[in-house]
């Protein structure tokens, strides 16, 4: 006999990520999850964003990696909270690991919490955190096709991000196709470009996180 | 490879609902998935065989469904497919959509005794 279930596969990660979202908003905390290609540079781009804000709000930042601890390492010189989650090979973190993240952090002297997700544009897309916003990052020397061929990261990100803008000159990257590409696919994102290296770009990606924490604290 | 992980939550989620039937042992899982989600069926039928032994799932094909992407325009109301990575609405051109059907990982149902 044929038993009908109709239940999501993810119910169970979909449902821990809810509560780690009703956790962060009871405590007025924000947190963004970033999602790339391995050496894309989230960890270069949050070595840059630290210290821009680190005076405006109290950061908190939780580093999966698939087994070292050594985008943590980068970032500790900016004395501010960092849980490594060591996914040991898996390819994305889930809700549940970041609950028990929250566990390591305390959450009532945090205004932002940063996730580095595990270096993959495919798997960490499937699974909720629980997070407020999901930022994409993708780097020039990726090619400019990338929208298109993942389209349910960049259809979901509310932020886009496109790194090494400095390598432009070098690389045969369209940006204008890119363009296209990303507004036929998700016109309402939010969309920066920089080169987190040489530290060009910023200002306008750090202008929205100052902004969107101000929102946070409206009523 | 997040295939394992979700193959891993299908075999919990029948389990469950075979014992809850009372089910001796399950002979198929029907599985809709939409095609935004970047699923390899082959790894995923694999990793199926594999965690499936020595349940009541051991004889069990898991069958997969794709659905194709849906968007509803909600400017106009259209529901549309689309084409060429193209977003919008194919007819009056409003950026604001909606995915309606593409996003699915769901277990439709079980067969079994």
């Amino acid at each position: 006999m044929e038993i009908k279930v109709l239940k999501n596969v993810l119910d169970r990660n979909n449902d821990q990520a809810g509560v780690n979202r009703s956790f962060l908003a009871s405590r007025g905390v924000m947190m963004l999850n970033f999602i790339s290609s391995p050496g894309a540079g989230k960890t270069t781009i949050l070595e840059k964003t630290l210290p821009a804000i680190i005076k405006s709000m109290r950061i908190g930042v939780i580093e999966g990696d698939a087994y070292t601890s050594k985008d943590a390492q980068r970032l500790q010189k900016f004395d501010i909270p960092i849980v490594q989650i060591n996914t040991e090979g898996a390819c994305h973190l889930d809700s549940a690991s970041i609950s028990s993240a929250f566990k390591q952090l305390d959450l009532n002297l945090l205004d932002l919490i940063l996730v580095e997700n595990v270096g993959n544009l495919i798997c960490p897309t499937s699974f909720d955190l629980g997070e407020n916003y999901r930022v994409a990052v993708l780097s020039t020397t990726e090619g400019d096709d990338k929208p298109s061929k993942y389209p349910m990261l960049f259809r979901q990100a509310k932020v886009v991000i496109l790194n090494k803008t400095d390598l432009l000159p070098y690389i045969n990257f369209d940006r204008r196709s890119f363009l296209e590409d990303l507004d036929n696919l998700n016109p309402s994102v939010e969309y920066f470009e920089m080169s987190a290296t040489e530290g060009t770009g910023l200002d306008k990606w750090l202008d929205w996180l100052l902004k969107i924490r101000e929102k946070q604290h409206l009523p | 490879m997040h295939e394992l992980t979700i193959v891993e939550n299908i075999i919990r989620i029948t389990r469950q609902v075979a014992e809850e039937n009372k089910l001796n042992y399950i002979s198929t899982v029907n599985l809709d998935v939409g095609s935004m989600q970047h699923l390899n069926e082959e790894i995923m039928k694999h990793s199926f065989d594999v965690v499936k032994e020595g349940t009541l799932l051991a004889n069990a094909e898991l069958k997969v469904n794709r659905l194709p992407v849906k968007l509803k325009c909600n400017g106009c109301g259209l529901i549309f497919s689309p084409v060429n990575g193209k977003y919008f609405c194919s007819d009056c051109g409003d950026k604001d959509t909606s995915v309606v059907q593409g996003m699915e990982l769901i277990i439709r149902s079980i067969e079994g005794e």
